[in-house]
């Protein structure tokens, strides 16, 4: 049985909330967004270490963990993913169909650890058009329940229109 | 493996390469760890009446690459004591269901620091797929304290 409790809110069905989509053109450089704190669970860290194929002993050996530098288990530095799609709302532009990842950058602090706290502050920060495609930069301050930097996290999604009808405005 | 020290650490060091096949089961399975449920990554059938990027199939989460090329990092560096500070990544080619990516570092700069414990290194890093095109590329950054 699970361990994990995500927010009420979250859906992983993304059609389910596209029509609350707001469009490229209006979304607001410097706005920001509510997000849910996320508790970090050693369920979720073996599930992302499965899902991503990193079997690093350090994430999943409290033996090997404590005797290493930090001593103890510590999650994948890119755990930082399933916490922002967890905190967001589900009708935000990260969540849009279609969306594409054309790349990102994540600079960490300490790091993340079985039964952590986590909040992000999470911010519009950038939209441009290149080559035709519409991008928006979002920014990501990810902090543990001591206030501590987790991850700075800064990158953006091409929210292109990928044929589908139902999101032939977006 | 024993601990890594700045000193020893040379430019042009090649990290042991790594290899990754993709197929849908594991796309979906890292959907469910990452939370990520996009349907160009989980949904075929809505990717082909699309033709997502041309093609219409599903397309492996960057996040899932990035993912790669951080470990092909900490494989090294946390056994070794040391810390990855900065891992960014541009996804330049789509990755499909089927594809083999080969995931490559390079040490390219070395930044020694007066406090030992600041010096840092900075790898080139990047994935190739079987018909050796770069699928992405990228730079860590990590701190040798050693």
């Amino acid at each position: 049985m699970s361990t994990e409790e995500l927010p009420k809110r979250f859906e992983k069905d993304f059609f389910v909330h596209e029509n609350l989509q707001r469009s490229w053109e209006e979304l607001v450089v410097g706005e920001e967004y509510e997000t849910e704190p996320f508790h970090v669970t050693e369920e979720r860290i073996r599930l992302y270490a499965e899902g991503t194929e990193d079997y690093n002993p350090i994430y999943l050996d409290e033996n090997v963990a404590k005797d290493s530098s930090f001593r103890g288990l510590i999650a994948p530095p890119t755990i930082v993913v399933p916490i922002i799609f967890a905190s967001i709302p589900p009708d935000n532009w990260i969540k849009m169909p279609g969306a594409i990842n054309p790349g990102q950058k994540l600079e960490f602090g300490v790091p993340v650890r079985p039964n952590d706290i986590l909040h992000c502050k999470a911010k519009l920060i950038d939209k441009y058009i290149k080559r035709n495609k519409k991008y928006t930069i979002a920014n990501f301050i990810i902090t543990n329940q001591r206030d501590e930097l987790v991850c700075n996290w800064t990158g953006g999604l091409v929210l292109q229109f990928q044929g589908n009808p139902e999101t032939v405005n977006k | 493996m024993s601990e890594l020290h700045f000193k020893d650490i040379t430019l042009g060091y090649e990290l042991p390469s790594q290899t990754k096949h993709i197929t849908q089961e594991k796309i979906t399975k890292n959907a469910e760890a990452s939370l990520d449920f996009n349907p160009i990554h989980i949904n075929p059938e809505w990717c082909e009446k699309v033709n997502l990027l041309g093609k219409g199939t599903t397309i492996a989460h960057g996040m899932m690459t990035l993912s790669f090329m951080g470990k092909i990092i900490t494989d090294w560096a946390y056994p070794g004591g040391a810390f990855l500070k900065l891992l960014e990544g541009k996804f330049i080619n789509p990755v499909r269901p089927g594809d083999d990516l080969v995931v490559h570092a390079t040490v390219i700069e070395l930044h020694p620091r007066h406090k030992q414990e600041e010096s840092f290194v900075v790898c080139e890093i990047w994935c190739d797929n079987q018909s050796g095109i770069h699928v992405s590329i990228g730079k860590a950054s990590v701190i040798i304290p050693n």
